[in-house]
């Protein structure tokens, strides 16, 4: 089983459309879990949650809607050239029904 | 963030559209480039993810954008940058994806409601702009299979079809989401409406138990005092149809027709700066720290008029103090109200006028019978 974690950036009372992706990915054997940022979060903490929870992780994803934050993207170059995670950030496409 | 153009040299991948195939499939080990736009349609799989089961049953209400599909048929508005940055152009939406939609409300409504049974539900349809078509698929599939006492919202444009669904939608929960923009006897930003259509669809919505989130802004190029006193009449009208109000100051996005012609609307094109208000207060707006604020209106806006400024400036602040009046507080982005607002009649609406607008009586009684002609 493989596992990825998806850093989402969230509003109040919402949940974000990471549990979508969660629901398919399981369905499939292997697991994803969410971090949810909510405005006004202390970005030093944010930092240290993603930096233990990150070597537990093959895929480590950004839901774009996130408010750019350089900190945050320095993070993810972490995971990416320090610990050799796949990285990936991801957002909304022109697929019509 | 804005993914769909170019890879993020942040990030191993860029991935434009639904992710669930990519994670899937680089699991997999199948390789992919680092630019890669995932067309197949969203899988619409939801398994709440853990972090949020907690936190849900202590919530009263929770918001799910949902995935239905996107664009806008219109994309002809002055201020949008959907004919650049989003699809300006709508596919239909086929019966069969509208009922798995809604199977899919169902179910994730019984996940949430399980974990907290006063919990209430709402769902944001992603799409810019519904067309009649997939409305309709959208109703027939919401009057056959939704179960559960869920509301959901979708974006409308103000036309005058909408009506004839009105009953509909109210008896699934729908809540019409409405970008009016302005509210005038003209169309000032080619949204494809005026005042005729804006009043008629808001009261109707009214009737039909719709509540109607409406999308407003202000210091629109070309306006004049006619315009807003008309703006000003409208929204008195409609006041007690909305249940939520964003109004916010124009800011003219590259891309967007008023940044092409900048001529045609007699303004010159200035530095764009993130959106604010003229309600703050001057004790705020000192404490902002970039500089581009303190030089005023043009830095929100990205333009300036090339004549006639500072008098126009001021007709748009009077009208915000009166909206202040009319809304019953100080307007922000996204103010949801717990119930709505009492309807005004005329002659308060007037009174209002009146006062922000002294020199414009004998305009004020014209606009505000055309205004309350309108059923």
């Amino acid at each position: 089983m493989k596992k990825a974690l998806i850093v989402s950036c969230v509003d109040v009372e919402t949940i974000s459309p990471v549990s979508f992706l969660r629901g398919y990915v399981e369905k499939r054997g292997n697991r994803l879990d969410e971090y949810a940022i909510q405005e006004g979060d202390n970005f030093a903490k944010t930092k240290k949650d993603l930096m233990k929870l990150a070597p537990n992780y093959d895929l480590i994803g950004l839901s774009s809607w996130d408010v750019e934050e350089s900190r945050l993207l320095k993070l993810f170059r972490f995971f990416r050239d320090k610990l050799g995670k796949v990285t990936v950030v991801g957002g909304p496409g022109e697929a019509s029904i | 963030m804005e993914v769909r153009e170019k890879p993020r040299s942040d990030f191993q991948y860029t991935v434009v559209g639904p992710g669930e195939y990519f994670i899937d499939e680089i699991f997999q080990g199948h390789k992919f480039p680092t630019f890669y736009t995932e067309k197949r349609l969203a899988a619409l799989e939801f398994k709440l993810t853990d972090g949020y089961k907690d936190l849900v049953k202590t919530w009263k209400k929770v918001s799910l954008s949902l995935k239905t599909f996107e664009g806008c048929y219109w994309g002809k508005c002055y201020f949008c940058t959907y004919n650049e940055s989003y699809l300006n152009k709508q596919k239909s939406l086929s019966q069969e994806r509208a009922n798995i939609l809604i199977k899919t409300m169902n179910g994730i409504n019984k996940t949430l409601t399980k974990l907290n049974s006063d919990l209430s539900v709402s769902f944001y349809f992603s799409h810019a702009s519904i067309k009649r078509k997939n409305l309709r698929h959208m109703i027939e599939a919401l009057n056959q299979y939704k179960k559960g006492n869920y509301s959901w919202v979708s974006f409308m444009r103000p036309e005058m079809w909408v009506k004839k669904h009105l009953a509909d939608i109210g008896a699934t929960k729908g809540i019409i989401d409405i970008g009016f923009e302005i509210i005038s006897y003209r169309d000032v930003v080619n949204k494809g409406a005026s005042v005729k259509e804006h009043v008629s669809l808001a009261l109707a919505a009214r009737e039909n138990n719709v509540p109607v989130y409406g999308e407003f802004m202000y210091g629109i190029p070309k306006t004049d005092i006619k315009d807003m006193l008309y703006y000003l009449f409208g929204m008195c009208r409609i006041k007690h149809t909305l249940l939520c109000v964003a109004l916010g100051q124009l800011w003219v996005e590259d891309c967007t027709y008023y940044s092409k012609n900048p001529d045609e609307f007699d303004i010159t094109l200035y530095d764009v700066a993130p959106l604010t208000n003229y309600g703050q207060t001057e004790e705020e707006e000192e404490e902002e720290e970039d500089p581009k604020y303190k030089s005023g209106f043009a830095a929100v806006s990205g333009f300036t008029l090339k004549k006639g400024q500072r008098k126009w400036i001021g007709m748009n602040k009077k009208f915000l103090q009166a909206m202040e009046v009319v809304l019953e507080g100080k307007p922000e982005t996204w103010e949801y109200y717990p119930d709505y607002m009492e309807k005004m009649e005329k002659s308060e609406a007037l009174k209002i006028a009146h006062t922000f607008f002294p020199k414009e009586k004998e305009l004020s009684y014209e606009i505000a019978d055309h205004v309350w002609s309108i059923s």
